[in-house]
């Protein structure tokens, strides 16, 4: 295992998660969602959280962001403690996220503008990340007139514009078809091994994690822990066609039974 | 005669067009307050409520009194009647802003006072506009009644001086200017923002 020190002065995208508790308020009392979660993601890493859902993880995601503040316990970026929002966390949010009121030119440069980066720069860097996911040409559509892996695309360029340490993404794939997700998961891996950039990747999907993920964090039910980590030690570049390669069908049978045990136990727990 | 509609005409939409941008100036803040802010909501909103509650008519006396004849009273009265449409429909605007919009933008590097401009105001935008047309409407009608009450010009003098002379062919003349600019400027209204804000309709 690698060093678990903060790193200083150094920054590389190295996230340390620790004894992270997030409580609500709730009508009817204090609800638990995180219960002392600890776990590092190390940089340049892809880490996929894998839990059924309602388990708590976009409430992890959330704090990773900074949107909502640990109830207890910590979160470091690179040595410095996290808790507000900024430019150096990109999120993909499962649906939903971009502005309708800006056309996908003016989505993706948002952040170079709150940057106060104008004029020509802002222009060319902002075509660039229209470019790399493939949306020449539709700079000046609004996003009700775009597909949901299009959107999505605008999402992540949105974020990769402002060249993010950390890439937080949200079931980011999610609500679209079975093929526009392959295109969006092998696009995803194709600028990640560009990039090179931290990624800390939700998901409820066993086949999603074990193509993308460099190590899968599968989180037990509410309030969520961890429940076991899944190295993946399949080589890269990783297409679609591993689906049905021995060993990616084995880290699936494992994973499928853990999150069998949890669905379990939550179906029951619904059921008293 | 001709000259003298014009000049009538001409103070009319003074009048509205001050009041109107005043009223929706204060409208469009106080919706943002109470729509975003809990205290501001607790506070302002049970007042704006029961101040909402009195006519614009009804206040037409007070407003002479307060103000006096000269165009202070005008103003302030169809800054009133348009104040509380556009406060109302900002208010349902701001306090349905997707969280999602104000955390994307935070993440991209927004800071608070960047958020108003760039989030929450077009987020809010299709209920500001419905509260900003619904208030047009309004706005001719207080212009209308601030000049009957006392003026010395404008549509709403001419009306009346054209009563008490029984000159039913001004009178019908001067309705239908008045009628036409309330039209007018409702058809422009939605004419501009559907062109300047394409996004608002769209059905996603
Ligand atoms: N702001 C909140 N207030 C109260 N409960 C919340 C809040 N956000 C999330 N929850 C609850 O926390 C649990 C986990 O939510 P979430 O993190 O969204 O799960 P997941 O993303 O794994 O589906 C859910 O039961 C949800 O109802
Ligand atoms: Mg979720």
């Amino acid at each position: 295992m690698v060093d678990s020190k903060p790193v200083t002065n150094n920054a590389v995208g190295h996230i340390q998660v620790n004894s992270l508790t997030v409580r609500f308020q709730r009508a009817e009392g204090p609800v638990e969602v995180l219960d002392a979660l600890s776990f590092t993601v190390l940089p340049g890493e892809f880490v996929c959280l894998l839990g059924t859902s309602g388990c708590g993880k976009s409430t992890i995601l959330n704090a990773l962001a900074g949107f909502i503040s640990p109830t207890e316990g910590t979160i470091h970026l690179d040595g410095r403690v996290l808790n507000s929002p900024g430019p150096d966390r990109g999120m993909v949010f499962q649906k939903h996220a971009l502005f309708p009121w800006m056309t996908v030119r003016r989505n993706v440069e948002f952040g170079l503008k709150m940057a106060r980066i104008s004029g020509e720069l802002r222009r060319r860097v902002g075509q660039q990340f229209i470019d790399l996911v493939g949306l020449t040409g539709f700079e000046n559509r609004y996003p009700a007139e775009l597909s949901g892996g299009m959107e999505q695309r605008v999402g992540l360029a949105r974020v990769l514009a402002l060249d993010p340490l950390v890439l937080l993404m949200d079931e980011p794939f999610g609500s679209l078809d079975a093929q526009t997700r392959l295109l969006m998961q092998e696009l995803l891996l194709r600028v990640w091994d560009e990039t090179k950039k931290t990624v800390v990747f939700v998901t409820h999907d066993v086949d999603e994690a074990i193509l993308l993920a460099d190590r899968i964090i599968v989180l037990t039910a509410r309030p969520a822990g961890i429940k076991e980590q899944i190295d993946v030690c399949l080589p890269r570049p990783r297409s679609s066609d591993l689906v049905t390669a021995h060993e990616f069908v084995s880290i699936k049978q494992h994973a499928l039974k853990l999150i069998r045990e949890e669905s379990d136990f939550v179906f029951r727990a619904e059921r008293g | 005669m001709a000259g003298d509609l014009w000049k009538d005409v001409l103070a009319s939409c003074r009048r509205a067009v001050v009041g109107y941008v005043l009223g929706c100036s204060f409208g469009i803040l106080l919706g943002t307050l109470t729509g975003r802010i809990r205290l501001a909501n607790r506070v302002l909103s049970p007042l704006g409520h029961v101040l909402r509650a009195f006519p614009p008519v009804a206040i037409v006396p007070l407003a002479i009194t307060w103000f006096g004849l000269a165009e202070t009273s005008k103003y302030f009265l169809v800054f009133w009647g348009v104040l509380f449409p556009v406060w109302i429909g900002t208010h349902a605007g701001m306090s349905h802003v997707a969280q999602t919009y104000v955390w994307a933008a935070r993440s991209l590097g927004a800071k608070r006072q960047h958020l108003f401009a760039e989030v929450l105001l077009p987020a809010s935008l299709t209920h500001v506009l419905a509260g900003m047309r619904v208030a047009i409407g309004i706005c001719f009608i207080c212009v209308f009644v601030a000049e009957m009450a006392g003026a010395y010009e404008g549509i709403g003098f001419r009306i009346s001086t054209s009563y008490l002379v029984f000159r039913v062919d001004r009178m019908l003349a001067a309705l239908i200017v008045l009628g036409g600019m309330g039209a007018i400027s409702d058809q422009l209204f939605h004419f501009t923002t559907t062109r300047v804000f394409p996004w608002t309709q769209f059905n996603k």
